[in-house]
C-alpha cells in the first residue's frame, strides 16, 4: 500500500507511564505489513512518531526538525487522551491517513509531502 | 499595556461596593488599610514598563502578536512556564507581599484548555467566547480575580446537600440572554484591585450538582456583586500613620468575601454551565497552575525574609556565630528547594489540545506540598535569629517621644554603629512577614492557598505510578525473572 519511511523516535525512558517498547513493536509490525519502512530515532523519514513515556514529551521537546509527526506523550496522542491499549492502533490509523494523503497528492501531481492534518515541528 | 498610573486611575473609575470593619468604603484605592495591596498589583504594571524587567514581565500574545503583560498571557511553551516562575520570584522580592495577580493568570490558562476540550467533545461554543474575553483582557491589560473557593458550609456534604443552597455559587435562572447566579466566593485575593472576576467551580461536581458546575466572567463592579474585606493581624497599625510598626509600609495583599446577589451574566460571558463532567479537570488544572505559582512568589518573599534575618543578625552582633550562618544556609536551602520545584514542574510541562502549555501535575503538587511546610521553617529560623525583641519592642511613637525616646534609643540598640531605628525597622519587617499582615500570604496562604495539604497528597497519590516502581524493584531483586 505504501513505501513511506516512518521513524519512531523515543524519549530517554526515565519515567515511562506507557510501555513504549510494546507500542513501538506493534506499530512497526502493523506498518511493515502496509509496506512502510520503519526505522528508529531518525529524521530521515517522511513522518516521525515521537514516543515519550511521560507527559513531558522529551522525544519531541528538544527537536527543531520540521517534519510531519504524530506525538505520543504518556497516554495521549497529539495532546488528546488515549487509553494505553489503543495507542498503537491510533498511531497506525493516523499514519495510514497520512500515507493516503501522500498518495493522493502524488497522484494529483502536487508531489508535496505536506499533510495539513499532521503536526510539524 | 497600561502604565502603573493608568492602572490606578482605572481602579478609581470602578464602582465597587466594599465593606470594611462594618462600614462602606467609598474610595478603596486610597483607604490606608487597602492601599498597600493596590501598590503590590500596581508593581506588576510598573515593572512591565521598565526595560530592566520586560523580559520576564511581558510576553507576545499568541492571538494578536502584540506585546502584553505576562499576567494576561497563555503559556505557549515550557519557556513561558519557566518565565512565569521567575517573574513571580521577582515580584515577591520587590513587594515582600502577595501581589495578587497570579490567580487570574492561572485561571485564564486553565479555562482556555478546558473550554477548548469541552467544545471538541460537546460541540459547545465556550472556547470562542472565552477567547473573545481574553482578547479584551489583553488589550485592556486587566487584572482578573480568579474566583474558585466557595464558602462550602458543611465540608461533609456536597453542594446540593447543603441546608443553604447559596454556600456554593450556582445558577438560579436560565434565560435566552444569559443566566442569574447566586452565592459567594471566599478568600478572594486581590478582589478590590481587579477589573474582572473569573469564576470557576470549587470542586468536582456530580450530576446532582450540575447547577454548581459554573464558569463565567463578570465585571468586578457588576450589579449585585459586593465585598466584605478580610481582616489581617495588626491591620489597624496602618491607621496609626507611622512607618516603622507596619513593617512593610508600601506593600501588602488582601482577601475578601465576594458575594453574588442574583447577578445576571450574559451568555457571551459564560464558559461552563452544567457540564459537571468537566468541572474536575478545570479544578485540577487551575490548582496545578496555582501550585506551580507558589514555587515562584513565596520564594521571592522568602528571599526578603532571609535577607531580613541576616540584617538582624548583623545588627544584633551575632552574624559571625557559626549556628547563625548555618541557619541562614538552611533557610536558603529550603527556599531554593521550593524554587527548584517551581522550575522543574514548568520545564517538564506539556502542550494541551488548545496549544496552551500545562505544568507537570505531579511536580506542581510536590511544589505546593513543600510550600505548605518550608515557609514555616524559614519563618521559625528567622524568628530564632531575630530574637524576642521582634514581638516585645515598644512602638514607633515611643521611639519618637521627646523623653522616653532616649530610653528606647539607649536600651534597644544592638551593635553601636547601627541606629536603633534601623534595628527596629528590620525586626518589624520580620514580624510583619512571620506574624503580621504579610503572614497571611507567607504562612497561612502557603498552607491553604491553591488547596490544603491533603488536596496535594491526593494528586500525588494519583500520579505516583506505584506499579512501575514495583516492577523496577522486582527486576533488580530478581523476582519473576527466572
Ligand atoms: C490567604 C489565602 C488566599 C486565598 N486566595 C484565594 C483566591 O484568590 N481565590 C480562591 O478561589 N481561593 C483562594 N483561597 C482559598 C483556598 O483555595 C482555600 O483556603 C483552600 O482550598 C482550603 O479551603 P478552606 O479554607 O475552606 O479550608 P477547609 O476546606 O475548611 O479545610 C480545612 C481542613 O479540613 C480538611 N477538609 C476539608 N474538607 C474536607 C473533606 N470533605 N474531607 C476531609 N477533610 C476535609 C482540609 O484538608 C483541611 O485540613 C485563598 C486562601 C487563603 C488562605
Amino acid at each position: 500500500m505504501s513505501d513511506q519511511r516512518v521513524s519512531i523516535n523515543f524519549c530517554g525512558g526515565c519515567n515511562p507511564w506507557i510501555n513504549r517498547q510494546e507500542i513501538a513493536q506493534e506499530v512497526k509490525r502493523l506498518l511493515s505489513q502496509d509496506g512502510c519502512v520503519v526505522v528508529f530515532n531518525s529524521y530521515e523519514a517522511d513522518l516521525v512518531i515521537y514516543l515519550s513515556g511521560c507527559s513531558s514529551n522529551c522525544a519531541q521537546k528538544f527537536s527543531s526538525e520540521v517534519i510531519p509527526c504524530v506525538v505520543v506523550a504518556a497516554a495521549s496522542i497529539d495532546a488528546a487522551a488515549v487509553e494505553e491499549q489503543k495507542i498503537a492502533a491510533e498511531i497506525v490509523a493516523r499514519v495510514r491517513r497520512f500515507c493516503k494523503r501522500m498518495e493522493v497528492s502524488m497522484g494529483s501531481g502536487h508531489g508535496s509531502n505536506r499533510a495539513d492534518n499532521f503536526s510539524r515541528r | 499595556m497600561k502604565t502603573a498610573a493608568q492602572y490606578e486611575e482605572s481602579l478609581r473609575r470602578l464602582n465597587l461596593k466594599v465593606y470594611l470593619q462594618g462600614e462602606r468604603v467609598e474610595n478603596p484605592v486610597d483607604h490606608p488599610i487597602i492601599r498597600p495591596s493596590m501598590n503590590s498589583v500596581k508593581t506588576t504594571y510598573a515593572l512591565a514598563e521598565d526595560p530592566l524587567y520586560q523580559d520576564l514581565m511581558t510576553a507576545t500574545s499568541h492571538l494578536t502578536g502584540k506585546k502584553i503583560n505576562r499576567f494576561c498571557h497563555l503559556h505557549q511553551s515550557t519557556d513561558d512556564l519557566v518565565k512565569k516562575i521567575k517573574m513571580q520570584r521577582l515580584l515577591g522580592q520587590k513587594t515582600a507581599a502577595c501581589f495578587q495577580r497570579c490567580v487570574g493568570m492561572d485561571a485564564i490558562n486553565a479555562v482556555d484548555s478546558v473550554t477548548f476540550e469541552m467544545d471538541q467533545k460537546l460541540g459547545t461554543k465556550y472556547h470562542e467566547r472565552f477567547t473573545q474575553f481574553l482578547l479584551k483582557m489583553q488589550e485592556e491589560d486587566w487584572t482578573v480575580d480568579g474566583a474558585m473557593t466557595d464558602p462550602k458550609g458543611d465540608r461533609g456534604l456536597s453542594p446540593s446537600q447543603q441546608t443553604d443552597p447559596d454556600l456554593y455559587v450556582h445558577v438560579t435562572e436560565r434565560t435566552d440572554d444569559g443566566i442569574v447566579v447566586r452565592g459567594a466566593k471566599a478568600h478572594q485575593t486581590g478582589a478590590l484591585n481587579s477589573h474582572w472576576i473569573l469564576v470557576m467551580p470549587t470542586s468536582t461536581m456530580r450530576q446532582e450538582d450540575a447547577d454548581y458546575a459554573l464558569s463565567f466572567v463578570a465585571p468586578a463592579d457588576g450589579k449585585g456583586i459586593f465585598y466584605i474585606y478580610g481582616r489581617q493581624s495588626s491591620d489597624t497599625r496602618k491607621l496609626e500613620g507611622g512607618d516603622i510598626d507596619v513593617g512593610n509600609k508600601q506593600f501588602g495583599g488582601h482577601e475578601a468575601l465576594m458575594v453574588f446577589d442574583d447577578v445576571f451574566i450574559p451568555w457571551e460571558n459564560v464558559f461552563m454551565c452544567g457540564e459537571y463532567e468537566f468541572s474536575g479537570v478545570l479544578v485540577e488544572r487551575f490548582a496545578g497552575y496555582h501550585r506551580q505559582s507558589y514555587g515562584g512568589c513565596k520564594v521571592g518573599v522568602g528571599d526578603v525574609l532571609i535577607g531580613a534575618a541576616a540584617v538582624a543578625a548583623d545588627y544584633n552582633g551575632a552574624a559571625k556565630a557559626s549556628h547563625i550562618k548555618d541557619k541562614l544556609v538552611e533557610m536558603t536551602h529550603l527556599n531554593e528547594t521550593l524554587y527548584a520545584c517551581g522550575i522543574a514542574c514548568s520545564a517538564e510541562g506539556h502542550k494541551t489540545a488548545s496549544g496552551t502549555y500545562l505544568i507537570n501535575m505531579l511536580l506542581a503538587n510536590v511544589t505546593k506540598q513543600n510550600v505548605t511546610r518550608f515557609p514555616y521553617e524559614i519563618a521559625r529560623l528567622a524568628e530564632d535569629i531575630a530574637g524576642g525583641l521582634m514581638v516585645t519592642m515598644p512602638s514607633e511613637k515611643d521611639l519618637r517621644h521627646p523623653e522616653i525616646g532616649k530610653v528606647v534609643e539607649k536600651y534597644f540598640r544592638g551593635v553601636a554603629s547601627v541606629p536603633t531605628e534601623d534595628r527596629m525597622r528590620i525586626l518589624r519587617l520580620i514580624e510583619n512577614l512571620t506574624l503580621g499582615t504579610a503572614a497571611v500570604g507567607y504562612r497561612t496562604e502557603s498552607m491553604h492557598g491553591a488547596g490544603s495539604p491533603q488536596a496535594q497528597r491526593i494528586m500525588i497519590a494519583r500520579q505516583s505510578n506505584p506499579e512501575r516502581k514495583k516492577e523496577l524493584a522486582k527486576a533488580i531483586a530478581g523476582i519473576g525473572t527466572n
